[in-house]
């Protein structure tokens, strides 16, 4: 059998068989299932990020938790001889350091005390000394605030009462016992008014 | 070809009413005149539909589409193995080639359908191609990705074996 042969046998027997039968709308057909791997292929790969993400996660919190909790080891007994002597010596130490702050912490409260004291003491000697300085500058202080009571006095008892010869006795008290004070100027003024008023009612 | 690079709708509306028959003819043969021919159809212009974007426009139509629904018959085939159904076929004898006996009593197109049915998939590809596709070797090289050299080959091994199972045939035919 030559291949001219082989090749019209392979031809008649195709044409012998009935030729393939289709559904119609292929086209249609064929664009519904690229939607539907396309969902297929969204949904899934939501699905697989979810499921790595959550491996992930997992993972992560085994890793911390072995971190957060190593194995312990135990310790062998001269090990644990050395360790009990260096923490005996740590703790020493530790108590010499305390008593140490202690001692230079009472010491500067006796410091701050002290100074605390010396500057009550200066203050009060600098009062002293500013009282006792200028005593006729007190005096005069002293005159001037009695000056000025009888004047406020005189000055109610004229304008709230209407006693103007008890106020006139005062304002002229007041020029002849404070003479240089300035109550006595305004004891004046006072007195000149009164005078003007009545000039001016006559 | 423009169009097919645009990947209009109504391109690929078209690309279906004209490679349609050709495309489903061709995996009928390819499959060995059997088989689910219109599920293995449609997923050929399912790929042909998400390859619009990647096809160059360099090859014809037609040729980029043969190369597809021959890959994608040989994924079929792949899947067919997976199912076990060609293990159930071979049980059931539906597609086992006949001993010389039993073929006596076929007649000559049933004895040379089941002479391709028996053949590798890479020498029916080459089969089918050349003597039903009536596919240049040159051709046949760029879709199967093979020198013409390679096709020639192939086609020499797949006569040889389907004469070796039609060797008991007469020269000629009335």
């Amino acid at each position: 059998m030559n291949d001219d042969r082989l090749a019209d046998l392979l031809r008649e027997t195709d044409r012998a068989l009935p030729p393939p039968t289709g559904r119609p709308d292929l086209a249609a057909r064929v664009r519904r299932r690229a939607a539907q791997h396309r969902i297929v292929r969204r949904t899934g790969g939501a699905l697989a990020a979810a499921i790595a993400l959550a491996l992930g996660a997992t993972f992560a919190f085994r890793a911390a938790s072995h971190k957060a909790a190593p194995p312990e080891t135990p310790m062998r007994p001269d090990a644990v001889q050395v360790a009990i002597a260096d923490s005996q010596e740590e703790l020493a130490q530790l108590r010499a350091e305390l008593d140490q702050l202690r001692a230079e912490a009472d010491s500067t409260l006796a410091i701050i005390e002290a100074v605390k004291t010396q500057q009550q003491q200066r203050a009060r000697a600098a009062a002293i000394a500013q009282a006792s300085s200028d005593p006729q500058e007190q005096i005069r202080q002293e005159l001037d605030r009695a000056a000025f009571t009888i004047v406020y006095q005189a000055d109610r008892m004229y304008r709230e009462l209407g006693l103007k010869q008890s106020a006139i006795r005062d304002y002229r008290q007041t020029i002849e016992l404070f003479p240089g004070t300035p109550a006595a100027q305004v004891a004046r003024e006072r007195l000149t008014q009164i005078e003007t008023n009545q000039g001016d009612q006559l | 070809m423009e169009c097919l690079v645009r990947a209009e709708p109504a391109d690929f509306d078209r690309l279906v009413a004209t490679h349609r028959d050709r495309v489903a003819r061709l995996v009928y043969r390819l499959l060995g005149w059997s088989g689910d021919v219109d599920d293995v159809v449609q997923d050929v212009f399912l790929a042909a539909l998400r390859g619009f974007g990647a096809f160059r426009g360099e090859a014809e139509v037609a040729t980029w589409l043969t190369a597809i629904t021959v890959n994608r018959c040989r994924t079929h085939r792949r899947k067919l193995w997976l199912r076990g159904k060609w293990f159930a076929n071979v049980l059931k004898g539906g597609d086992a080639i006949p001993d010389s006996r039993q073929a006596t009593d076929l007649d000559v197109c049933a004895r040379v359908r089941q002479a391709v049915q028996a053949l590798p998939a890479r020498y029916r590809e080459v089969v089918v191609l050349r003597y039903l596709e009536d596919m240049p070797v040159a051709r046949i090289g760029e879709v199967l990705g093979l020198s013409p050299n390679g096709v020639g080959v192939r086609l020499h091994r797949a006569r040889a074996q389907i004469k070796l199972v039609l060797g008991e045939l007469p020269e000629e035919r009335t």
